[in-house]
């Protein structure tokens, strides 16, 4: 299955490259065989359920843990010397936000500052924790004092120490409140914007990579089953459509040549790609039908993701 | 930055660290509080009998080096939780190798941190008892002296000091072994110093037993144990001087710095227990 996998992007230098990449911890394969190219440039996502991997490929990725197997390039640097010079340019919250509990978050920041050598002075220290809403008494705060929000802002922050080109963020929403995941969500994106910056994202949460994320990587049971556009994993998802006139409408979309996947009271289920939905729209409007109501059946992105990973279920191990 | 640049780099944050934790200058003050004490009472007693008994100046920091050649190995196997043990616990070695920093660097900026800590903390005792030494020793003209004047001097005194110095360095690396082993400060203060307790009171009890009951002399088989040679290094050998155990001490030293230092490089880094 993980041969199958297309997970090169032609035409785009990989920020990161893994081969055969493997971690074995006992008789358990955390992460198996897996070979990806990461683009430089925009937000990468992994996704994949608790336990799929993704936070021990992650962890290989940053140098916490040694593969059992396989090789991976960062930014064209191999072999444990080169990772190391690479790593330099990577800033990384992997698991949890993890600091000095006795240090204030200025002081944990500054600590980290001068541990990697960045010469962006206090200045920097303040921009970032301005950039995370960690400025003024909550700067002041001892890291064992904050509530799991500010931890996790102060853990984004850190990985901005050197303006890295590189960030690896292992679900970094976790324990924000709504506002502070918009804010990080948009936080992240403004990273990645203009392709400056390359961001693996690493969530559980199909909504999130599909705001986020440009690419997207799935995991399951440590094996890769999906990479590519997510706007391509969304193909196979599904648009709800109600109509004011159903039976019209099943007949204008099967000439069409859509796939009405079910009929209920809720409307019909019409299979479509993410961001064609238009064209269901287009299609009824040139049959004299008319739409009352339109939205995604399922999540656009959850449906690959089932689909991806239900593909996955029914192959043997 | 180059290894050179590197380490100090890393042993002055290192420092920004280690100065804010509590646990340090709380242990310092009962360090300092017990050197004060012994001194203190030293002088008192003195002065109360000293028509019968004086103290030499130079005496005064051979009884610091008696507490700290006791307390030495305890404090070394404490600073190695306190600079490596927590990091462990915490999980904080991440942060500290996120940027590809070399593992032995670190390793090496922190325990290099405390036997600093340990050098400015034995000359500032040793400075301490000279100064109370030369302050409070008056030698009473028909007295008997504790320490006869003929049997010591001032570079005996500084000796002792400096021989106390690399036995506590080799338990601070025995400490730092046992911290990188379990990976918790728990662990390696807790099997640290079960190891002292053990020597302290098994070793002398096995001792008296071998040569009361089976009539050997125990000694000439622990010598060169890491007992053996860090009392021995301490002039408490009988039959050997003292700078004869100085290699077998570095020897121990180096083992347990580079047995941490393979378990340290060799294996994943734990995001701790939170």
């Amino acid at each position: 299955m993980t041969d199958a996998v297309p997970t090169s992007f032609e035409g785009v230098t990989p920020a990161v490259s893994v081969s055969g990449l493997t971690k074995r911890f006992g008789r358990v394969t955390a992460v198996d065989g897996v070979s990806l190219d990461i683009p430089s440039g925009g937000v990468f996502g992994l996704l994949g359920p608790n336990g799929s991997g993704k936070t021990t490929l992650l962890s290989m990725l940053s140098g916490f843990i040694n593969p059992t197997d396989g090789s991976m390039t960062l930014f064209g640097h191999d072999g444990p010397a080169g990772q190391a010079q690479a790593l330099h340019n990577v800033g990384a919250l992997i698991e949890r936000p993890i600091f000095w509990p006795y240090l204030s978050c200025r002081d944990n920041l500054k600590c980290l500052q001068g541990v990697y050598g960045s010469d962006g002075g206090d200045a920097e220290v303040e921009d970032l924790l301005d950039a995370v809403n960690l400025g003024g008494d909550a700067a002041r705060r001892k890291f064992r004092a904050c509530s799991t929000g500010m931890k996790q802002r102060l853990g984004i922050a850190a990985t901005l120490l050197g303006d890295p080109s590189l960030l690896i963020l292992d679900e970094p929403t976790n324990g924000l409140d709504p506002v502070g995941i918009v804010e990080v969500r948009d936080l992240i994106r403004s990273l990645a914007a203009g392709g400056r910056r390359t961001v693996i994202l690493a969530s559980h949460l199909l909504n999130e990579v599909e705001q986020v994320c440009d690419q997207v990587a799935v995991l399951r049971r440590g094996k890769l089953l999906y990479c590519g556009a997510v706007a391509d994993m969304s193909a196979s998802a599904s648009a709800l459509v109600r109509t004011t006139d159903d039976d019209r409408a099943v007949t204008a979309l099967a000439d069409a040549g859509w796939d009405i996947r079910s009929r209920s009271e809720d409307g019909l289920e019409v299979a479509v790609a993410s961001g064609r939905e238009w064209e269901i729209s287009r299609d009824l409007a040139n049959a004299g039908v008319y739409i009352s109501q339109l939205r995604p059946a399922s999540g656009s992105l959850e449906a690959g993701f089932m689909e991806v990973t239900g593909q996955a279920e029914q192959e043997p191990e | 930055m180059t290894t050179f640049a590197m380490v100090p780099n890393m042993m002055r944050w290192e420092w920004f660290r280690l100065r804010r934790r509590t646990e340090f200058w709380v242990i310092l003050g009962l360090l300092a509080l017990a050197v004060v004490g012994t001194l203190a009472v030293s002088a008192g007693v003195l002065r109360l009998v000293q028509s019968s008994f004086s103290i030499p100046p130079y005496g005064y920091p051979l009884l610091v080096f008696e507490l700290l050649s006791r307390l030495g190995p305890f404090l070394g196997i404490v600073l190695a939780g306190m600079v490596l043990g927590s990091d462990y616990g915490w999980g904080t070695f991440r942060p500290l190798f996120a940027r590809g920093q070399r593992r032995w660097h670190v390793l090496t900026a922190k325990l290099a941190l405390a036997a600093l800590v340990l050098v400015v903390v034995w000359i500032v005792s040793w400075l301490l008892a000279a100064g109370v030494g030369m302050v409070a020793a008056e030698p009473a003209a028909t007295g008997v002296e504790i320490m006869p004047w003929d049997s010591g001097s001032w570079a005996e005194s500084a000796g002792a000091f400096v021989s106390a110095w690399p036995v506590t360095i080799a338990y601070l690396l025995l400490g730092a072994l046992l911290c990188a082993v379990g990976r918790s400060t728990a662990f390696g203060l807790g099997v640290g110093i079960a190891i002292l307790i053990v020597e302290s009171i098994a070793y002398p009890a096995a001792g008296l037993i071998s040569q009361l009951v089976l009539e050997v002399n125990l000694g000439d088989y622990t010598r060169w144990t890491l007992w053996g040679v860090t009392r021995g290094l301490m002039g408490r050998d009988d039959e050997i001087g003292p700078w004869v155990f100085l290699p077998a001490v570095v020897a121990y030293a180096a083992v347990f710095a580079a047995l941490a230092g393979l378990v340290t490089e060799r294996r994943d880094v734990s995001s701790g227990n939170g």
